[in-house]
């Protein structure tokens, strides 16, 4: 069944790959997905849900953020899929009046920028988030961040590509890409060869591999996340928690989501005891009353981490039809959709994002 | 395990999930014990599935004609036993400890 | 109810008796049994409600794995019932139900917008 032909096949199933066969799908072409396991299955399925764009700097990190939130405004009403997003609004804490210098204009800039922000005082921030240490100089209060639940959003955008007529195929590997004359011609996969047209490579940490297989070098290596995750407790943080590492958010569900640093320790999902510890203190020191509330678990999971830390979308040089979607590092979450977006208007010949082209994968040619 | 009458049967029971739930998940294309757990929420609860990791298995099992051992089971995650977050904050000073 | 001559283990010794409150109620227990059998032989078989469904939750399996038994005790949330011995004048709480204000939303609940610090609601930024 995976040797039918496609115009486009997607490889990955994570949150860009999902994204680009919806994209894709709503637009009229057709489109196959393959995923080696279950959606969401790396990744995508390994973060906490977060969707920053008060951090990103001026530019087409910022633009690409941007994009993705304001599609997400819609998104659970145009999949029809329940995605959990919540635009909960963020507080970056700042734990000493020396710290907060930068603040005023850091908020000025995010507003600039067409974004809500306030630089609060420790009452104003104590007021909002009252599980914070009394001894917090203050916050910067951003309107545009939120959080999605991860597997949710996979599952949405795959199951709206299905309505859309695409094909979804998990358990099913891509092993090899196969080109002839400078053009993509097909996907191998352990179920079978798909000849196909056009190849989104949506593959995260594990994208080098395939693309080597024609010859493209993507310069992107994986980078661990590890998280933590707790019993549920009364509604407690009712924003973003950053600023200060770990992350913290609380889930519809009412748990905790703590994490998380990059380590650059190659193809390792392990938690390890001293990091984990590590969060476990930070947020206590920033929440002490979080200290009786039982940890359940914890995971790991490899962002792709591009070798200049900006994601990947476009074309890849020398193959034509081979486009990219990955090395979106810790950001996959909040980019997936523009980036899902900006590939369905690319491969249909019509780029309309002025910034797609800083992602362009010929910058490491 | 195929009669009807278990489909409203409590499987996961730490965060409520359903046989039916199950089955819904099932047949939404889920042909794993990691695919069910992420859909349904099953196993995620503070048991992490010592109750219902192996029914969920066998419903699965039964699901995609595959032997249970055939399967590959939903991941094993760290602490085996709940650990409160002050705890877990005092390995943090012990490790720095050991390091220092 | 205890069974007072077991077919194995023989009739049940000449145990004191000791006293703890559970919700309030006080409630009799033998030395040295857990919280969980005492419950149990008073009669008492719902000791927390579950978080989604709100279905009542007690001793399933008896041996620690399954966590449906938790309880708080003097104020520490999530104690196992089943592998906690009873102390003379131990706060045994039923975890509530309402550990959430609200229900638990299906994967996705409503969307929410972000909140001001000044009131609810606000422009969305998009």
């Amino acid at each position: 069944m995976a040797g039918d032909d496609s115009k486009v096949v997607v490889i990955g199933g994570g949150a860009v790959g999902t994204a680009c066969a919806y994209y894709l799908a709503r637009a009229g072409d057709e489109v196959t997905l393959v995923e080696r396991s279950g959606l969401g299955a790396e990744a995508s399925g390994a973060n906490l849900g977060l969707l920053l764009v008060s951090d990103k700097p001026p530019g087409p990190l910022f633009e690409l953020s941007l994009e993705s939130a304001r599609l997400y405004g819609n998104l659970a009403a145009e999949l029809d899929y329940q995605v959990q997003y919540e635009r909960s609004g963020s507080l970056l804490v700042y734990t000493s009046p020396d710290a907060m210098a930068g603040a005023e204009a850091r908020a000025a800039d995010l507003r600039s920028r067409g974004l809500e922000a306030e630089v609060l005082g420790r009452a104003e921030t104590r007021r909002l988030e009252p599980a914070l240490h009394p001894g917090v100089a203050g916050s910067l209060w951003c309107n545009l961040d939120g959080t999605i639940y991860p597997f949710a959003l996979c599952h949405g955008y795959a199951r709206a590509a299905l309505r859309h007529g695409a094909r979804v195929l998990t358990h099913t590997a891509a092993t090899a890409l196969e080109a002839e004359g400078g053009r993509v011609t097909a996907v191998v996969t352990d179920r079978g060869r798909i000849r196909t047209e056009a190849v989104v490579l949506a593959a995260g940490a594990w994208s080098p591999a395939l693309a080597a297989t024609v010859g493209v070098r993507l310069p992107i290596e994986p980078s661990r996340g590890q998280m933590l995750v707790t019993e549920p407790v009364p509604p407690m943080v009712r924003h973003v928690i950053m600023g200060h590492e770990p992350y913290v958010r609380q889930s519809p569900y009412g748990q905790l989501l703590i994490g998380s640093i990059p380590e650059r320790v190659g193809f390792n999902k392990a938690t390890e005891v001293p990091v984990l510890a590590e969060f476990a203190a930070g947020a206590i020191g920033l929440m002490p009353c979080l200290g009786g509330v039982p940890v359940i678990r914890s995971w790991a999971g490899l962002r792709p981490r591009a070798e200049d830390q900006v994601p990947i979308i476009g074309e890849a040089p020398g193959v034509r039809g081979l486009f990219v979607a990955a090395g979106h590092f810790r950001n996959g979450m909040g980019q997936a959709p523009a980036t899902g977006a900006a590939i369905a208007e690319l491969i249909r010949g019509r780029p309309g994002y002025p910034w797609l082209e800083a992602f362009d994968p010929g910058r490491f040619a | 395990m195929a009669e009807d009458s278990t489909r409203d049967s409590t499987i996961c029971r730490c965060e409520d999930v359903t046989a039916s739930a199950i089955a819904a998940a099932l047949a939404a294309g889920a042909r794993s014990p990691t695919e069910i757990k992420v859909l349904t929420r099953a196993g995620m609860g503070a048991c992490q599935g010592r109750v219902c990791r192996y029914l969920v298995e066998a419903l699965v099992a039964e699901a995609t004609g595959l032997p249970p051992e055939a399967l590959v089971p939903a991941s094993y995650r760290p602490p085996v036993r709940l650990v409160r977050l002050d705890e877990l904050a005092r390995q943090h000073g012990e490790h720095a400890g050991k390091e220092g | 109810m205890r069974i007072q001559d077991h077919p194995v283990l023989g009739p049940l010794p000449p145990t004191p008796t000791v006293t703890f409150t559970f919700d309030g109620v006080p409630v009799q227990a033998l030395e040295g049994e857990c919280l969980a059998a005492a419950l149990w032989a008073s009669g008492i078989r719902i000791l927390r409600h579950s978080f989604s469904g709100r279905q009542p939750r007690g001793m399933y399996c008896g041996v620690g794995h399954c966590y449906e038994c938790r309880v708080t005790v003097n104020g520490v949330r999530d104690r196992r019932a089943c592998l906690t011995p009873v102390v003379a004048g131990m706060d045994v709480r039923s975890q509530p139900p309402d550990l959430l204000e609200e229900a638990r939303p299906a994967v996705g609940g409503p969307v929410a917008e972000g909140r001001k610090p000044e009131a609810a609601g606000g422009a969305d930024g998009s």
